[in-house]
């Protein structure tokens, strides 16, 4: 037996050698593979080889501690090729912390530790009893320890008892320093460049939002915010548009305000689109008031959501509500005709802007109504500066005749009824005064009285008067221009000498009376108007409707509420007082002192019948005042005789012989030309005078088609 | 405002305005001749100026080249006649 010692302990002392060496060999093999590989499941994969082969172990596997959170992660883990078992743990899996656990004794006391069969069956722990089941008989767990810190563990198992010696557990608590060192690295590494990614996408957002903040202070125009918004919002998110949609009141929908796609091969809907509240996902948005991510169509939950259905349209969007002061202004939205073309941080980034967005947004409607509201108050001061320099300006009504008392109480009836009034009287009677009371005395006194004269407009300039036109409608429409019942819309318009509006526009006039609505010349957007229409003329539209001169359906829609405003001649009581008002007008405005007007001139006054009225009067009175030079007003009475004829009967003889040629002449004409009055062919160019001059002749004259005969 | 319509035929050109011949109105008047009627020599060529209200200098000036160019004037109302005498008085000077 002695003999055998020796060379048997010579034999054990090489084998150790050569097993310490082996050992030495693979740990420094383990440290050249840590210095060449970054990644640490991939060290652990290319280590585990090597464990294997030291420790005949059948599985290793790395965990990793976070003190801060208390959690414990299965990080790595390799199975040898033989073992075949599903291990309770996978990589990636959280394992929950329980002291009883061999890693939790390794992490706190920071030593190796050897369990083995007889122990781990004492240990209660779901994990461990599902270990042994597993067939896992004995577990080496060293600690990874690095500048004093735990930051996990490396566990080796095995399938046979007692598989671990002290030496393994030596052996692997070297090895785990050495993983350590090198995942402290790495870990520090991946909070670098963790670090450095939090500090661009800071960048990146600040860099937004100052973006943003420029285009909300420096755009006060919707579409050029939205565009400028859509170019900041693409440098982060692969966006392919931008749009806002805006909340009508009146309808309750979304409309498309919006929708500017940055390539101009993209489709899209046309802006004006409206969107209803139900089952579509803007309207929702728009109703929680919450963000919302929609990845790809879902026309179950939002069975109103047709933008997807067009080629080219939109599959995925990002929402966020547009709230300002508290008020939901409508919905901002990232589009794009890609599936899940969104994340939910590019979410919160959207609703972080749509504050900022929602500022912008009411500031570029408030100013678009101010822009609105100024263009219509420069319209309303060009139109009434116009006014102020044209026509008269009476101060107030005057006359106390029963006959004009009637007038005035028709006046006070209809006015604060929103009906259409038909003034019927003669040139110079004051049918624009009496207009003008019907609207002081509605409720539209606020707003303005827009008056229009047919007769003074060319025929072929009155459609775009009344209605406005669009630039180039016609050859001579150099810009937009509003119209009269635009000018007038809340208010009064006035449309005097309604005769003579041609009978190809009647129908047009017509359709604004019933609808309140017109087209503009030159466009097809239909512009409503709540107008209440005074209408005025000296001619006999019942006798025009016979005549086929003017049709009747607008007749009936203009003589709703008829008022006829007696001539001069026949309120003869209200002279003295006109006179008195005119005299005390326009002495003062030429710095003169009348104090009396002699009863001889004051009779030649009232017995005059004044055939143009009271204008007639006013310019007479004018002339007096001119010549008159003490305190009497002069009246050059010798004019005040009859010059001009009453109106002559169709059949009167006493007509001056100049007016029977006249009358003769137009006669003979007209029966020419077949009572063609207007036209290329119509008497009214035959005679070398505009038709509407013929036919105020024809009327002073007595000229009808039945007094011809 | 100022509307121009024309009518032509085989013989004759009309351009009609109706409103006020001013200001941009005029350079308006100058386009559509120069784009419509520029190299029109043989027909008869006929300015309509019955619906006009009035016209400022720019468009006495401009009537009274159209004029000089074999334009014939044709006005109705007292302010237009008067106007359209003094143009052709002074084309015929010039």
């Amino acid at each position: 037996m002695n003999n055998l010692g020796p060379p048997l302990q010579e034999s054990a002392l090489t084998e150790e050698l050569s097993r310490k060496f082996n050992q030495m060999k693979l740990l420094l093999e383990i440290a050249n593979k840590i210095t060449s590989h970054l990644d640490m499941r991939e060290l652990f994969k290319v280590i585990a080889e090597t464990i294997y082969q030291i420790t005949g172990c059948d599985a290793a596997g790395m965990t990793l501690y976070d003190a801060e959170k208390e959690t414990l992660q299965a990080y790595a883990l390799e199975l040898k090729a033989e073992f075949k078992a599903t291990p309770p743990v996978q990589e990636g899996m959280s394992i929950p912390i329980d002291n009883e656990l061999p890693l939790m004794k390794v992490l706190h006391s920071q030593q190796t530790v050897i369990v083995n069969y007889q122990e781990l069956k004492t240990i209660k722990s779901p994990l461990i009893k599902k270990t042994i089941e597993d067939g896992i008989k004995s577990i080496c767990s060293a600690p990874l320890a690095s500048r004093g810190k735990v930051l996990g563990t490396v566990n080796i198992v095995s399938t046979t008892e007692n598989a671990f010696t002290q030496e393994d557990a030596l052996l692997l608590t070297q090895i785990a320093s050495q993983i350590a060192i090198a995942l402290d690295n790495a870990l520090n590494f991946d909070r670098a460049r963790q670090a450095e990614q939090q500090v661009a996408s800071e960048r990146d957002r600040w860099r937004l939002l100052l973006d943003i903040n420029n285009a909300v202070v420096s755009h006060l125009d919707l579409k050029d915010l939205v565009k400028s918004i859509g170019i900041s919002l693409s440098k982060l998110i692969p966006l392919e548009a931008v749009g806002i949609a805006l909340y009508e009141k009146e309808h309750n929908h979304l409309r498309l305000f919006v929708n500017n796609y940055s390539s101009p091969d993209s489709k899209g809907f046309d802006e004006g689109k409206t969107f209803p509240l139900e089952g579509t996902p803007g309207g929702l948005v728009y109703t929680s008031g919450k963000p919302f991510l929609l990845k790809k169509p879902d026309p179950e939950r939002f069975p109103a959501d047709d933008m997807h259905l067009l080629p080219g349209g939109r599959q995925s969007c990002c929402l966020a509500p547009l709230i300002s002061h508290g008020r939901k202004l409508g919905v901002i939205g990232l589009i794009s005709t890609k599936q899940n073309a969104f994340t939910e941080t590019n979410l919160e980034l959207l609703n972080h802007i749509s504050s900022q967005v929602a500022i912008a947004v009411e500031n570029a409607l408030a100013y678009r109504e101010i822009e609105i509201l100024k263009n219509k108050l420069t319209q309303e001061k060009l139109y009434l500066e116009e006014e102020l320099n044209s026509s008269w300006n009476f101060e107030q009504i005057i006359g106390t005749s029963p006959t004009f008392k009637r007038v005035l109480k028709q006046v006070e009836t209809v006015a604060p009824i929103d009906s259409t009034v038909l003034l019927y009287g003669e040139t110079g009677t004051g049918k624009e005064i009496i207009a003008r009371a019907i609207h002081n005395l509605s409720t539209r006194r606020e707003r303005t009285l827009v008056k229009l004269n047919c007769a003074a407009i060319p025929s072929g300039l009155l459609e775009s008067e009344l209605f406005g036109h669009e630039k180039g409608a016609f050859t001579g429409a150099i810009a937009q221009r509003a119209g009269r019942f635009e000018l007038a819309n809340k208010g009064t318009l006035l449309l005097d000498e309604v005769g003579e509006i041609p009978l190809e526009l009647q129908p047009k006039l017509l359709r604004v009376l019933q609808e309140q609505e017109f087209e503009r010349l030159g466009s097809t957007r239909t512009q409503r108007v709540d107008v209440r229409l005074v209408a005025a003329t000296n001619r006999n539209l019942a006798q025009m409707v016979e005549n086929n001169e003017f049709r009747s359906d607008l007749y009936y829609r203009l003589n709703v509420f008829p008022i006829n405003i007696p001539p001069l001649r026949e309120r003869q009581e209200d002279i003295p007082l006109l006179v008195s008002y005119f005299a005390s007008k326009f002495a003062n405005r030429m710095r003169k002192k009348i104090e009396t007007i002699s009863s001889e001139s004051m009779a030649a006054l009232t017995k005059y019948h004044w055939p143009g009225n009271i204008r007639e009067l006013e310019n007479f009175i004018e002339r007096a005042i001119i010549l008159t030079s003490g305190l009497e007003l002069q009246i050059p009475i010798t004019e005040l005789k009859p010059k001009i004829p009453e109106i002559p009967l169709p059949t009167a003889k006493k007509a001056s012989t100049l007016e029977n040629v006249e009358r003769d002449h137009i006669l003979r004409v007209l029966r020419e030309t077949n009572w063609v009055v207007s036209g290329p062919t119509g008497a009214a160019v035959r005679l070398g005078m505009k038709r509407s001059t013929l036919q105020s002749k024809m009327q002073k004259l007595g000229i009808t088609r039945q007094s011809s005969f | 405002m100022m509307k121009i319509t024309s009518e032509s035929n085989d013989k004759s050109i009309t351009v009609k305005l109706e409103g006020a011949l001013t200001r941009d109105w005029v350079k308006e008047l100058l386009l559509f001749w120069q784009e419509s009627f520029i190299c029109e020599k043989k027909r008869y060529r006929q300015i309509d100026l019955r619906n006009v209200t009035f016209i400022d200098a720019e468009g006495k000036a401009l009537l009274t080249l159209l004029y000089q160019n074999g334009a014939e004037l044709l006005a109705d109302s007292l302010l237009i006649k008067a106007i359209v005498e003094e143009i052709k008085l002074k084309g015929k000077k010039e």
